[in-house]
């Protein structure tokens, strides 16, 4: 019985497939068969503009553009050898890649297929003038990425990329389709689902030669979301120019709420080149570093060097919170210090006399430092150093952010398979040894000291379209605010003393505090640091300077951070502090 | 020996032939138009898979079903594993999955899900057949019903998923249950149809929506739908001629070797080609149900009645969504649709029927 209801169930169900085919195929048969004949219809896609990028001024800094494609409707292209000859011609692409372009073209014979893209606006008005003796020759527009300022602000920007097999399986449900581009670094990678927009399309019948007759129904492409950055790209542009020829990096970041203001990279690259087919040759060179200098590595966030003296400021508040120094203790500092047979030498060879903590932050004191480590040990150097941020990511939000390196005991026990030693510890004091940091970190710790003991997490985007993107993360520190002063007053004192190593820095309109570095590395050369905030007691502005083998930090990087606060003054990002007038 | 081969079911057989061979005509028939040694490499596939899906088939069929039976519920879990760990590689993969790979070989675990499943439901319901009256005793089939159903739908393999919800309520149905139970289930399923809105992705909740109105995305599914409906319908009483279909060689289908390749039978050999192609369905249908009528033993009825009711709903499924009477949910067409694991799974399925056949004198 029951067997029987199942089959009556599934008897109609073949009935109804029945009654449908009859439908379609009898009933309304004639329709379709005119349909297939004398209507076919085609799919023209509509692309969707992705989202501007403005900076914090309102600057377009990443545009749009309008570019030119030739494309061909095989159908309709009566001669296409003749057509090939032309284009070759005046496009000065070879007979060959244009033969292979029109056999693809056969598989698809009333679509049109790309054949060149981006080829310029006045080739594209000539090929128009000459289009009717051509036909299916058909020169269409789309919108490319443009960026304005060029290599200004890529390190910040990032670039696109054609999606690749691979990506595009995986994003299909999504939406992406064969031609779109997708971000490949920075804000262009990390905010790709906004900036994208969605494709739209036409669907069009067309007649039995080909040509259009109607647009049955039209789906508008929604264009990307906005962003808005926290970057000012005329400061980016003057600290990119700054740098020069010179290899290093610039950031300039608000110590109290992490915005950054500028993040530059050197060397840099123009991100144009990855959206136009005019500039292989430099995407070659761009992609495999033919230059050596790797253009592509944001020297900020994605690279780790040893911070040298800058460290100090770490061993300082450890040395002060676990009140093995006060400001009261005093070290002898006689040009070199030793440990069992091993000497470490201080920078100044006849040595610094006797000085206490501010003073030796001002003179930047090695033997100071290595007694002071010594006194307080690794493990509270460590704990202090994970406090204020190293070790780990900062959290900024762009791709490629690495941890850099904070040895510690055990760490040298695993990866070095060898105990630690106190001479470890020694040079750890001053920023050297194992320990790695990116100048992001760096940047962060000194304006957490400039801020009191509140640390924020750097971050760029301000706002996607009108809704902001609160990512303001402030954490206090558990520290005593009169150590916090204590090393303000050195980090005071070396820019503004006569003897501070960084007093290049020093600035007429507002009092700059800042630490000097040089981070010895395997050359001969040392890279430079410096790093600071502006005005002294409630910083509104916070920036390192990072000079790949610039040597001593006390010259080059400390003339150019006083550019910087100089140039911060200019675009009032220091409005209303110190004798800073309202402009 | 001659005896027991009388009860092998040999129309089964010869026509699941006859539909291969009409499968492979209409693949070359839709891969011809594209770049060279497409329709090559594709047929040689399907080919390949057939060949694996006798072997397969050929093990299924000669262990004894209620072996089978006995193993039913480690299968089921490994099986369960395995759509997890699809799963998870898609979440690795960031996007979706529903493939495995071994050795180079791809293979959809979803499709062979719909096999063990229908073994373990009969396992469950054959052996508490008294005690199925109750309500409480439906829950634990509910259960077995909903773990691969959802792994499957998360993958997101919608057609595939929703397959196991007829074939269970038909094994319900077939095992003796109350009617009013049954009918009270089926409700229930209905009212929490719009809770499962929630778990469909995006585009999978717009092409519900587009077979609702076709217009509002002309681009995607609503193109699939009205050019298939333009292909079968101009095919008209006798068709354009095997490769003459326009919409077809100047590729106006898409998807048309895997889902929708019944457009293609529709447009070249018309009403009178999709009634063959249709008939040779219902006979492998209505011998399958012969086998459940014939078989006194309540697990190969069970059995029996999954096999015919998986086949018949992918067969209403499938032609019924190139005709634009139902939704686009992504079936394959059994024995004619183009994909390794589609194939050899049917031919497992119709294994596991003719296995029942073969040894229902016995029970």
């Amino acid at each position: 019985m029951r067997i029987k209801v199942l089959l009556g169930i599934i008897v109609s169900c073949f009935i109804f497939l029945f009654a449908g085919l009859f439908y379609v195929q009898i009933i309304k048969g004639a329709d379709y068969k005119y349909k297939s004949e004398n209507n076919r219809m085609i799919l023209l896609p509509i692309e969707a503009p992705r989202g501007k990028i403005f900076d914090r001024n309102g600057r377009i800094i990443v545009d749009n553009r309008i570019s030119f494609d030739v494309s061909v409707v095989y159908k309709n292209a009566k001669d296409s050898a003749a057509m090939i000859n032309f284009l070759s011609d005046k496009l000065e692409v070879s007979k060959q890649f244009l033969r292979e372009k029109m056999d693809e073209a056969k598989w698809q014979p009333y679509v049109p297929t790309l054949l060149l893209d981006d080829i310029g606006k006045d080739k594209a008005v000539f090929l128009e003038e000459n289009s009717l003796d051509y036909p299916g020759l058909v020169i269409s527009t789309r919108p490319r990425r443009f960026y304005p300022y060029h290599k200004y602000g890529a390190s910040v920007i990032g670039y696109l990329g054609k999606i690749n097999k691979d990506e595009l399986s995986r994003y299909k449900h999504y939406g992406y389709t064969i031609r779109d581009y997708i971000g490949r670094s920075g804000i262009e990678r990390e905010y790709d689902d906004y900036l994208r927009g969605h494709q739209g399309g036409m669907q069009v019948e067309t007649d039995s030669v080909g040509r259009r007759k109607k647009t049955v129904s039209i789906k508008q492409a929604i264009k990307g979301k906005d962003i808005y950055l926290t970057i000012d790209i005329e400061l980016e542009k003057y600290c990119d120019r700054l740098l020069g020829q010179r290899n290093g990096c610039i950031i300039v970041m608000a110590p109290d709420t992490g915005q950054i203001y500028a993040l530059v990279s050197k060397p840099s690259y123009d991100p144009n080149i990855f959206v136009t087919n005019q500039e292989k040759a430099e995407v070659v060179n761009v992609l495999t570093n033919a230059n050596g200098d790797y253009p592509l590595l944001n020297r900020a966030i994605s690279c780790a060097y040893p911070p040298g003296s800058v460290f100090k400021i770490v061993v300082s508040l450890a040395a002060l919170e676990t009140m093995k120094i006060t400001d009261k203790t005093y070290f002898n500092c006689s040009g070199s210090f030793s440990l069992g047979k091993a000497s470490f030498k201080c920078w100044k060879k006849t040595g610094h006399g006797s000085q206490n903590i501010v003073e030796a932050l001002t003179h930047s004191c090695n033997v100071f430092f290595y007694q002071a480590g010594v006194k307080i040990g690794v493990e509270s150097i460590v704990h202090f150093a994970e406090e204020l941020g190293f070790g780990k990511k900062t959290g900024i939000d762009i791709p490629g952010e690495i941890k850099g390196n904070l040895p510690s005991p055990s760490w040298k026990r695993k990866n070095i398979k060898e105990p630690w030693y106190l001479g470890d510890t020694v040079n750890l004091s001053i920023g050297q040894g194992f320990l790695l940091v990116t100048p992001i970190q760096l940047l962060r710790m000194v304006a957490c000291v400039g801020n009191n003991g509140k640390m924020v997490t750097p971050y760029l985007v301000e706002k996607i379209e009108e809704v902001p993107v609160f990512n303001i993360e402030q954490q206090q520190l558990k520290v005593d605010e009169k150590n916090i002063k204590v090393i303000k007053d050195g980090l005071k004192r070396v820019v503004n003393d006569q003897n501070g190593t960084g007093m290049m820095a020093k600035v007429e309109q507002v009092v700059v505090s800042g630490k000097t570095g040089t981070a010895q590395n395997q050359t001969n050369v040392d890279h430079g640091w410096f790093s600071g905030f502006a005005p002294e007691k409630y910083p509104k502005v916070a920036v390192i300077v990072f000079v790949e083998y610039g040597g001593k930090g006390g010259y080059e990087a400390s003339k150019i951070a006083q550019l910087v606060f100089e140039e911060c003054i200019k675009v009032g990002l220091l409005k209303g502090t110190g004798n800073v007038e309202s402009q | 020996m001659r005896r027991q081969f009388k009860n092998f079911d040999m129309v089964i057989v010869i026509c699941i032939c006859v539909i291969f061979i009409i499968g492979l005509l209409f693949l070359y028939s839709a891969s011809k138009s594209l770049e060279e040694n497409v329709y090559e490499k594709r047929m040689i596939k399907q080919i390949l898979s057939m060949l694996i899906g006798v072997f397969a088939g050929t093990i299924v069929f000669s262990i004894d079903y209620r072996k089978l039976l006995d193993l039913s519920y480690l299968f089921y879990w490994l099986m369960n594993f395995l759509l997890f760990f699809v799963l998870v590689l898609g979440a690795i993969r960031l996007g979706a999955q529903r493939w495995i790979s071994i050795g180079g070989i791809a293979f959809q675990p979803s499709e062979f899900a719909k096999i063990i499943f229908i073994l373990a439901i009969a396992s469950f319901l054959g052996r508490r057949k008294e005690s199925i009256e109750n309500k409480r005793n439906i829950i634990k089939p509910l259960f077995l019903l909903g773990v691969p159903f959802f792994l499957i739908a998360a993958q997101p393999d919608l057609g595939t998923a929703l397959v196991l919800i007829p074939v269970f309520f038909a094994m319900l149905f077939i095992s003796g249950i109350n009617v009013k139970v049954l009918l009270g289930f089926i409700g229930a399923g209905v009212m929490t149809t719009p809770f499962l809105w929630h778990f469909l992705k995006e585009y999978q909740r717009k092409r519900i929506l587009v077979f609702l109105n076709p217009n509002i995305d002309p681009l995607g599914a609503g193109y699939t739908i009205i050019q298939s409906k333009v292909a079968i319908g101009s095919g008209q009483l006798f068709g354009k001629g095997w490769l003459s279909g326009t919409q077809n060689q100047l590729n106006f289908l898409p998807e048309r070797h895997t889902d929708f390749i019944f457009s293609v039978v529709g447009e070249e050999w018309g009403f009178v080609g999709c009634s063959i192609v249709l008939l040779l369905y219902f006979i492998i249908i209505y011998r399958g149900i012969i086998i459940m009528r014939e078989t006194k033993d309540l697990y190969g009825k069970l059995i029996a009645c999954g096999v015919v009711s998986l086949l018949s709903f992918q067969i209403f499924i499938n032609i019924g969504m190139t005709i634009g009477l139902l939704p686009v949910v992504g079936l394959t067409l059994p024995f004619i649709s183009y994909g390794g694991s589609s194939l050899i799974s049917s031919i497992m399925a119709v294994a596991l029927l003719l296995n029942v056949g073969y040894r229902k004198p016995y029970f």
